[in-house]
């Protein structure tokens, strides 16, 4: 059908000379005598994968981005349609295939005998011309770390940074080469659906790294880690010349699979073809982890960190004496004349020390949308005229303590096995899963402190005494983040929570008591140092339960939530208990709690002690646990 | 299970998302638009078309770009003073930052000559940035950098 389709197509096109249709009846033959159409690389470059039902479908649904209008699905006819592209004939060479797609004729000008008089290169004006305003020396992988008060970006965005040549430090006017989901303004439920289903188009675009900087430095108060990938000129080469390509490109954007991070991969690939970055990662993957991999596949090199704007406020203030931070929050947040004067009072390098904190931290508070930008500038503006009228000075050497980066983070799945001893129910063989990151036990280095951020955790139950498997806790989400209070910051600490739980207060057998959980809370936490580390957080919780073991099949409610944290090098432990009384349905009150030591025996191994109460049910158990990257343990 | 997933984080997090008001780009959804009611300038990616001829507009329109979505070159130093200007402001006030010495290769100088630069805009810092507006600010930094 193609084929005859294709005939009509040669017939209706302008007339090729003779020896046009000589030189093409030759290529075409000499392509399908050594079956270039099926060549992976080619694949690769227009994104064909095995359909669900059976055939070959390219994943791009942009027609522009192929040359035969059955290009799709059809990856000989588009083979066949790139060698007819090579006798472009238009006035305007930047309108010909070749320049619009320079990856795919490189490779087929390498792969067929094309005789390069007859068919000189075409001269791609437009594509040499953003080239060289890119014209990068090295090009570095960012990951812009996770934020947990925006949905979109818990587990972080990757992008990539073209280092300009020559370009002497001044690294903001880098450009960089981003994948998105193009949503528009969309927000709130409708963009969460439309986000899981892949109804976003997603694009490549390249903006200014200093846009990039004010987005995740600025307005989401990330850190910014900057991988070095290590290609060869004529790698990079490739890269631009796909990326040019990839301007044409719309493919679903999944938020689970097909998302910012995982499509970078494929082209890093393309760009150097030994890597196999995308068949080590499973369909489901998170930024960070497409960020590590992308990284181990490279000789490992230092990564730089670009604090957070947080960061290098909250190190700023570490640099004040008590009373210079106190006149901060004066000149910041209070009476600013009265500031101004004694301000004066100090000599001018600890003046210029006490303006260039407070500056950094209104901007911060503006973008916390703490204080608007009217207010920002009102204070801040006479503060920078001020700044500058002390000339220069030397305030600030150094800059907060860099972290570990993601690469040397446990990896994001955590399976485990244990044993629990339930009273008057016997023993339990437990075995657990829990896709990604983090919850408040698991070693922070590299994710975020004082947080959770769990999706799909399990915990299965076998009874052998009873003869009976059950899940002891299916959790489909839980994302908390513990704020130390801070005057500073004034942040609330919150939870949210959904899943399966037992709810063990009415009082039948262990592990027959599951109901659909879904719970939120909101509360102050506060930082100690009595041992190494303590945190003590108290949350207002709503409860909702649904499930047949409760009294009218469910109920509504809410109590108190209180925890603490100890941390102390590899030993950390939580104790947690909520109390919730119910206004509607089921209202017997539940109190619960658990006592859990964990212990970080290796990057990726840990060992758990946990106790837990839960209306008359008591048990304890004894886990371990393992991290490792998707799919397998 | 994706769709049971996809509905409790639908609960979860249909609140917070709600209480986003512009949309970022985070990890790519939505396009980088801020709206201003935030205090913040409005900068708008949009991406429509091909990559050879994608649309990047900063506050003062689709000027500012060239057919190959790059900031041309001669708007380069407006875009950027537009995008960056509190922290190019902070700069200057201290006297030295990334986004001065930044700026100041816009303007020409290279890295054994940005202390001139930076110390040109701290001592006139009130003529440069008094008026909080981009144009202003690249009007008087013209100025001064022919005059130096």
């Amino acid at each position: 059908m193609a084929r005859s389709f294709f005939v009509f197509f040669l017939l209706a096109a302008p007339a090729f000379s003779s020896a046009n249709a000589d030189m093409r009846e030759t290529l075409l033959q000499t392509a399908r005598d050594r079956r270039l159409w099926q060549s992976p690389y080619w694949r690769k470059l227009l994104y064909y994968e095995h359909h669900l039902f059976g055939g070959t479908r390219s994943v791009n649904t942009l027609p522009a981005f192929f040359l035969s209008p059955v290009g799709r699905a059809n990856p000989e006819a588009e083979f066949n349609a790139e060698i007819d592209g090579l006798f472009y004939s238009g006035s305007n060479d930047n309108d010909s295939p070749e320049c619009r797609f320079p990856e795919r004729y490189d490779w087929l000008r390498k792969k067929l005998p094309v005789d390069s008089a007859a068919l000189p290169l075409k001269n791609c004006t437009d594509f040499n011309e953003w080239k060289a305003g890119l014209d990068p020396q090295s090009v570095s992988l960012l990951f812009a770390a996770g934020y947990l008060n925006n949905p979109s970006t818990l587990y972080g965005h990757t992008f990539l940074r073209l280092h300009k040549r020559g370009a002497q430090g001044a690294d903001l006017l880098d450009y960089t080469i981003n994948y998105a989901a193009a949503a528009g303004e969309q927000t709130g439920v409708l963009f969460a659906i439309k986000g899981l289903i892949g109804a976003y188009p997603g694009q490549f675009s390249t903006i200014p790294y200093y846009i990039k900087i004010q987005q995740y430095h600025n307005l989401e108060d990330r850190d910014l880690w900057e991988f070095p990938l290590t290609l060869s000129p004529d790698e990079t080469d490739r890269l631009l010349r796909h990326g040019w390509e990839l301007g044409k490109v719309r493919f679903p954007y999944l938020f689970f699979t097909r998302n910012c991070a995982w499509q970078l991969l494929p082209y890093l690939e393309i760009a150097k073809p030994s890597l196999e970055l995308a068949d080590k990662l499973p369909a489901w993957v998170i930024p960070s982890d497409s960020a590590k991999v992308a990284a181990a596949a490279f000789p490992p090199a230092e990564p730089i960190w670009r604090p957070s704007l947080w960061k290098t406020v909250n190190w700023k203030r570490t640099q004040l004496s008590p009373e210079e931070r106190s006149l901060v929050l004066t000149l910041a947040r209070g009476n600013q004349q009265e500031g101004t004067e004694k301000l004066s009072l100090l000599p001018p390098p600890r003046q210029a020390a006490v303006l260039e904190t407070t500056a950094d931290y209104l901007s911060w508070r503006m973008y916390a949308r703490k204080i608007s930008k009217t207010e920002l500038d009102g204070r801040s503006d006479p503060l920078l005229l001020l700044r500058a009228k002390l000339g220069p000075q030397n305030t600030f050497t150094g800059g907060p303590e860099k972290p570990l980066p993601i690469t040397k983070a446990h990896e994001s799945m955590r399976t485990g096995i244990g044993l629990a001893t339930v009273k008057g129910a016997g023993p339990a063989y437990e075995l657990q899963w829990r896709s990604a990151v983090q919850d408040v036990l698991d070693p922070p280095e590299g994710y975020l402190p004082d947080a959770a951020l769990e999706m799909t955790a399990l915990r299965m139950r076998y009874a052998p005494r009873q003869d009976r498997f059950y899940f002891k806790e299916a959790r489909l989400v839980h994302v908390m983040s513990l704020n130390p209070w801070d005057d500073w910051v004034r942040r609330k600490s919150w939870e949210v929570n959904a899943g399966l739980e037992q709810a063990d207060e009415t009082g039948r057998q262990a592990g027959t008591s599951a109901i659909a959980a879904f719970n939120a809370g909101s509360g102050l936490a506060a930082e100690t140092h009595i041992g190494a580390r303590e945190l003590f957080y108290a949350l207002a919780v709503a409860d909702t339960g649904i499930g047949p073991t409760l009294d009218k099949n469910w109920r509504i409610g809410g109590g108190l939530k209180t925890g603490v944290l100890l941390e102390a090098g590899a030993l950390r432990a939580l104790a947690e208990t909520r109390y919730l009384g119910y206004a509607l349905g089921d209202k017997t009150p539940l109190w619960c709690g658990t006592v859990t030591a964990a212990l970080h025996l290796t990057l990726n191994n840990s060992i758990r002690l946990e106790y837990g109460w839960r209306g008359e049910e008591r048990e304890a158990g004894i886990y371990l646990q393992h991290f490792s990257l998707p799919p397998w343990p | 299970m994706k769709k049971v997933m996809a509905a409790a984080i639908l609960v979860a997090f249909g609140a917070v998302a709600f209480a986003e008001d512009y949309g970022s780009a985070g990890c790519g959804l939505g396009s980088l638009v801020f709206k201003q009611n935030d205090g913040t300038q409005i900068l708008a990616a949009t991406t429509n078309g091909t990559f050879g001829s994608q649309t990047f507009g900063i506050t003062f329109g689709t000027s500012n770009c060239n057919s190959k979505g790059m900031i041309k070159i001669s708007m380069a130093r407006e875009s950027f003073i537009e995008a960056n200007y509190k922290d190019i402001a902070r700069d200057a006030a201290n006297g030295k930052g990334e986004f001065i010495n930044n700026l100041a290769k816009l303007y020409g100088y290279n890295n054994n000559n940005t202390q001139e630069f930076a110390s040109l805009l701290q001592k006139n810092y009130n003529a440069v940035f008094a008026a909080n507006n981009a144009k202003t600010t690249v009007n008087e930094i013209n100025k001064l950098v022919a005059n130096s």
